[in-house]
């Protein structure tokens, strides 16, 4: 689904065919443009939200806000696979951080970050809404639940 | 002297008719119905601590220092964002909310670096201000934790900086460059404790879409957004009000002062035309006043290519005078004439126009305006009977269709667009009329509903067609016309315009623009409730200015739209008294007021009043003088404050001219174009040494305070008084304010206005006299003022400048926000960041065909001659069509412009000349022309 | 045991007997919320949860309000200082306080419930804000 990017030369046409899906978009619109230009993409290049800005009559600076406030939304390349974990009540007396700290050491990655090879990315995020299952991972869509230090290992190596 | 600190009532005011009983602090008071708490508290006379309020923009509620006790009610409601209710009693200092206040500010302080003695808001901090109103003594959580004390300080924007460092993360910058300012250049960036303010994606001010109006600037309460003056020089000790010399919006600033140095300009909040906004220019620029390239001294010389010589004033006078004389002497009364400034009091002019008409004993006397809004005059005071707009800026708030002629409100008029733009975000339409991709067009949260990119020259055809349309259907207002307007001109009109060369279809043909969308713009303007023109040069500068002038009347007076608030047809006036020097009596037929010198009732007032006879013919408009003087018979001429040599058209003609003429005094601040070709220069005085009034484009009579002494010495109206004596007509004027009681006297739409009345009731819009003591905001409410609105006749007479396959493109010029005019300003300011050449728009279509490259160098040429500047490439012009500026004189781009002017007042066809675009490497032969000459002309010699 | 989600109040053991509905819980301080329900264990460490409630509204906080853009990161400050032994009985007091701020000056729920659970902490778990650095501490 993803349209291959680098950094340096950022295909707009998907993004214009996007706005013009969407027309008009007005400022109530930002996020659920943001969700479809970040599905397109990876992430949400900077090109890309000039270019839609342009084309919109949005404020750049308020599209910028609201990348930034929502934690969905990236602005730099993201890896192949995204690695979510939960800091939930419940995930963190299980031992959420064990496993956090798991997934930093063997990605050697921290919250917020790309692997090298633009594999893994890593996030925290605050619940998946999965407690009875504490504490948990996801990978892209998949969830592993109580999942230990050793699992998790496993867990990444399947993923490349 | 006034306080420096305007008053802050916490969150704006609002006018709902109706008012509520409430208490504070026991005390019963009566506020507006809607009105927050904290605001009626605070007009009550008690002050609820506050940070994120400011009035200038809506409540928002997140500082907490606010918080206030209601009686009934659970908790503690933000003060701000709670409007009042009858017969709510309110407690605004409790124990309880006096440790939550403390313990709030404690947090801030947390987080806040403790440099208050080296900061440059000290004095002046609203966070410094409450820390000591809610009395924070101790920091428990001390300095150690997590913080925003390292970051980097943002300098890049040329008059102040952004230190996020100090940020309190308020918000006020970023909802004042949304509510106030309407560019949406910042945000908050991230969440929680990461939040923080950005200007666009995180960029530095500079490359961000910040337009330095300084709003941001205003709203902040610490020194995170302060004025670099500040830094420089400390808070100011006191402040006078004045009036910006800029543009036409005329907005009222508080020069504040430490002696008599200025340290900043803010925007009055009391301004009745900018209501607390500014520009960049009236905010910022005014650093020019003391640029070193300012003449102090008074110079003459015997021929133009001798150096200049500092002389005494007596001498300078003595001397202009003396050559004055001899070449009426030798060459008739006629001879000599003068040239009043737009950008000087309406006093000073006053005085220049008499000097020409007493002491010169003629009728030569024109002013800038010439070139600029003289078919405004002219059309309609044909058409409504005044020669002035028809709206205060306020009745935009009433608008709900807004027309933009061949106006870039954004660029020329940019604190009335951000009204303009709060208008229409709240809903008004918008239509632009406009050869170019103007930024109303499309910006933040801006579309407009319909862009007409017509061809240069085609504004009449396109108004016809928009009278068409209502004409066909069915969308005049029959009652407004029976009642106000004179039926048989709109009968003629009527037949003329339901001629089939005036429909949208064929218009389209010679306009380029889309039938259907003609249509659907004049069916929005003919039935889309309140509909208000406002329109620039983009009208008047064609050889067709004042038939399009009028051609926007008959259309306003057809559909009912002029009389009432959020109509009318309003000029957007260029210069800061365009509409002054207008009234004033600065045209060769007519005497202040309108009043034409042909009329014996009216000559004989001045007459009686002067002492002397006046000549009854009028005399030479400004290109008549030039073909006077290259016909061997106009010889001398007195220059206030204007730079013929580059803002007129047809540079080469005007040089010719000015070089043939014996005598030239040029009176401004600097040694201009026009002075190259002087024999007296007279140094004039900048707006900040000026006590007089100016006119804005609402007809607004507003004061200009001097804050300091004439730096040269003298007042300007004390120059033209003491060449008038010179000259051998006595002018004994003590004060301005005497110069303005002779002007009341003698014009009946001036009749009440006086100094006294300005500084005790801040503005009038004339007319003011006895019957409308406080002036006249909003013109020909139940009347026309020349009784029934006349319908004039405007049929399409193409220009006869024509693309050609000589000369295949149109250019057109117009002005950018950071330069203001000739640049004799602005360019001795640093807004030089924003704007330091001209360039060439050209589309990417054009400039591909003749292999032009972004940034490359062209030759510019037309019929009359050729320059070469810098082309940037962009679709904001059309096919077709090229753009400049003439803000720089070594551009010259008047060097290409043609004489071709419109028929009824001369004034010039800057928007249209016909052109050819190629790739140079050399500079021009008038360019390397003008190199020289500047090296030669700026040889001074010190006083003999 | 935890109701209504990571700002809900802590309830102790004799407080389990309770009716399920708002006002009963409203009454001893604390929410239904969301219903969710967590039971802890006795090896759970309670100025630790406290410090995670901190934590959790720093991290979810939106930063439009002070109290709630600003005090969680203090409030997590203050706990560490509690469980390290530096001034803990001003701390304390400075994390009531602190609590009252939030609770009363925030601009919405998640600043003005996130004192529930450290509250409760502090009220029912004393000794986990005393005697912290002697003992083990979980999940950190």
């Amino acid at each position: 689904m993803s349209v291959a990017q680098t950094a340096e030369s950022v295909d707009l046409a998907p993004a214009m065919h996007i706005v013009e899906e969407m027309s008009p978009v007005t400022s109530g619109d930002i996020i659920p443009l943001l969700q479809r230009l970040q599905q397109a993409y990876g992430y949400l290049p900077k090109d890309v939200v000039l270019t839609v800005c342009e084309n919109t009559g949005l404020p750049a600076s308020r599209v910028f806000g609201v990348a930034t406030f929502y934690s969905q939304f990236s602005l730099e390349p993201q890896g192949k696979h995204l690695v979510r974990c939960c800091k939930g009540t419940a995930c963190h007396v299980r031992g959420g951080q064990r496993v956090m700290d798991t997934v930093e050491r063997t990605l050697g990655i921290t919250d917020g970050q790309t692997t090298g090879d633009m594999t893994f990315s890593m996030e925290t995020v605050a619940c998946l809404g999965t407690c009875f299952l504490a504490p948990v991972v996801t990978v892209d869509d998949t969830y592993y639940g109580q999942v230990t230090p050793d699992r998790l290992k496993k867990v990444l190596a399947q993923y490349e | 002297m006034n306080k420096v600190t305007q008053a802050d009532l916490g969150t704006p005011a609002i006018a709902t008719g109706e008012t509520v009983q409430i208490e504070i602090d026991g005390a019963p008071t009566t506020v507006n119905a809607g009105t927050s708490i904290l605001r009626a508290a605070r007009e009550a006379g008690v002050d609820i601590p506050k940070l994120c309020a400011t009035d200038s923009v809506k409540a928002f509620g997140s500082c907490r220092m606010c918080l206030v006790e209601v009686e009934g009610r659970r908790g503690y409601p933000a003060s701000c964002t709670t409007p009042v209710e009858e017969g709510m009693k309110v407690r605004t200092q409790t124990d309880a909310l006096a440790k939550i206040r403390r313990n709030v500010m404690e947090l801030y302080i947390s987080d806040h670096p403790l440099d208050c003695l080296t900061c440059a808001a000290n004095g002046d901090c609203e966070l410094q201000d409450m820390a000591g109103v809610v009395g924070l003594r101790d920091v428990r959580y001390g300095f150690e934790g997590e913080n925003h004390l390292d970051l980097s300080v943002d300098a890049s924007n040329p008059y102040f900086h952004f230190d996020s460092n100090k940020c309190i993360v308020c918000s006020r910058c970023v909802r004042a460059c949304d509510e106030v300012q309407g560019t949406f250049a910042l945000t908050i960036q991230d969440r929680g404790f990461g939040s923080r303010v950005s200007a666009g994606i995180n960029e530095a001010f500079l490359d961000s879409e910040c337009v330095s109006c300084g709003a941001c600037v205003q709203a902040c309460p610490t020194a995170t957004l302060v004025e670099k003056s500040i830094v420089e020089h400390g808070q100011p000790d006191h402040a006078v009000e004045t009036t910006c010399a800029y543009c036409g919006v005329g907005c009222s600033f508080q020069a504040e002062m430490k002696g008599d140095q200025v340290v900043r300009m803010t925007p009055s909040k009391d301004g009745q035309a900018n209501h607390g906004h500014s520009c960049v220019k009236g905010r910022f620029a005014w650093g020019y006043a003391s640029h070193p390239d300012r003449v102090l001294s008074p110079m003459v010389r015997e021929k133009t290519s001798d150096p200049w010589r500092e002389v005494s004033w007596e001498e300078a006078i003595g001397f202009a005078a003396e050559r004055f004389k001899q070449i009426q002497g030798e060459y008739g009364r006629k001879a000599i004439g003068g040239i009043t400034s737009s950008r000087c009091t309406n006093e000073e002019v006053y005085v220049v126009q008499k000097l020409v008409r007493t002491a010169m004993g003629n009728n030569n006397v024109d002013t800038c305006a010439r070139v600029c809004h003289s078919p405004t005059g002219y059309g309609l005071n044909k058409t409504l009977g005044t020669s002035a707009g028809t709206q205060p800026f306020d009745s935009v708030m009433d608008a709900d269709v807004i027309v933009v002629i061949g106006s870039n409100p954004t660029d020329g008029h940019p604190v009335f667009a951000s009204q303009m733009k709060r208008r229409l975000r709240e809903g008004a339409k918008l239509v632009v009329m406009d050869p170019r991709e103007i930024d109303l067009v499309r910006s933040a949260r801006i579309e407009a509903d319909y862009h007409l990119p017509l061809l240069p020259g085609t504004n009449v055809p396109m108004i016809n067609a928009f009278a068409h349309v209502i004409l066909t259907e069915e969308l005049v207002d029959e009652g407004y016309v029976q009642e106000r307007c004179d039926t048989e001109s709109f009968e003629a009109w009527r037949t003329m315009i339901l001629r089939p060369e005036n429909s949208p279809e064929a218009v389209s043909e010679i306009s380029g623009v889309p039938a259907e969308d003609i249509r659907g713009a004049a069916r929005l303007y003919g039935s889309g409730g309140r509909a208000a023109i406002y329109y620039g040069l983009g009208v008047t500068e064609h050889s067709q200015g004042s038939t399009m002038v009028m051609g926007m009347a008959n259309l306003a007076m057809a559909t009912g739209n002029i009389g009432f608030s959020g109509a009318g047809v309003n000029p957007m006036r260029g210069q800061n008294n365009v509409q002054g020097s207008c009234d004033m009596g600065s045209f060769p037929h007519e005497l202040p007021g309108y009043r034409p010198v042909g009329n014996d009732e009216v000559r004989s007032s001045f007459e009686s009043h002067w002492g002397v006879s006046l000549d009854p013919e009028p005399g030479y408009r400004i290109p008549n003088m030039f073909d006077a003087a290259c016909a061997d018979i106009f010889k001398g001429m007195y220059i206030q404050g204007e730079d013929i040599a580059q803002s007129d058209p047809n540079t080469l003609h005007v040089e010719e001219a000015l070089g043939k003429m014996e005598c030239i005094v040029v009176q401004d601040l600097f040694l201009n174009e026009t002075s190259k070709f002087a024999h007296v220069f007279l140094p004039g005085t900048s707006f900040l040494e000026k006590d007089g009034t100016f006119t804005n484009a609402e007809r607004r009579i507003n004061r200009v305070r001097p804050v300091m002494k004439p730096r040269q010495g003298k007042d300007e109206w004390q120059i033209t008084q003491e060449l008038a004596q010179a000259l051998g007509y006595e002018m004994n004027y003590r004060t301005s304010a005497e110069i303005m009681d002779e002007i009341a006297e003698l014009t009946p739409t001036f009749a009440n206005v006086s100094f006294q009345l300005l500084d005790e009731v801040g503005s009038v819009q004339w007319p003011c006299n006895e019957g409308a003591p406080l002036g006249t905001p909003i013109m020909h409410i139940d009347e026309f003022v020349r009784g029934k609105g006349l319908f004039i006749e405007t049929e399409y007479v193409p220009t006869e400048e024509r693309a050609n396959r000589k000369f295949p493109l149109l250019l057109t010029t117009g002005r950018i926000l950071s330069q203001y005019n000739v640049g004799a300003q602005t360019r001795r300011t640093e807004n030089n960041v924003w704007h330091s050449e001209d360039v060439l728009e050209i589309h990417p279509s054009d400039a591909e065909t003749r292999g032009i490259r972004e940034g490359d160098r062209v030759s510019l040429a037309s019929r009359k001659g050729n320059i070469t500047l810098r082309a940037t490439i962009t679709e904001r012009v059309q096919p077709g069509v090229v753009y400049t500026t003439f803000h720089n004189p070594e551009t010259g781009a008047n060097v290409v412009t043609t004489e071709y002017s419109d028929w009824a007042t001369s004034c010039p066809e800057y928007k249209v000349t016909a052109v050819e675009v190629t790739p140079a490497t050399h500079r021009s032969e008038w360019q390397r022309g003008f190199e020289a000459r500047a090296k030669q002309q700026g040889r001074i010699l010190g006083p003999s | 045991v935890q109701v209504g989600g990571p700002l809900g109040a802590y309830l102790t053991a004799d407080q389990l007997d309770i009716p399920m509905d708002y006002e009963a819980f409203s009454a001893i301080g604390a929410i239904v919320g969301h219903g969710g329900i967590v039971v802890f264990d006795d090896s759970v460490n309670m100025a630790a949860q406290a410090r995670f409630a901190m934590e959790f509204c720093a991290i979810e906080s939106c930063g439009k309000c002070t109290p709630c853009r600003i005090g969680p990161v203090r409030g997590v400050e203050v706990i560490d200082r509690i469980v390290a032994g530096v001034d803990r009985e001003l701390n304390l007091g400075l994390l009531d306080e602190l609590c009252d701020t939030m609770e009363d000056a925030s601009l919405c729920a998640m600043g003005g419930m996130t004192p529930y659970p450290v509250r409760s902490a502090m009220r029912h778990f004393k000794e986990d804000f005393g005697a912290a650095e002697e003992k083990e501490r979980v999940n950190e």
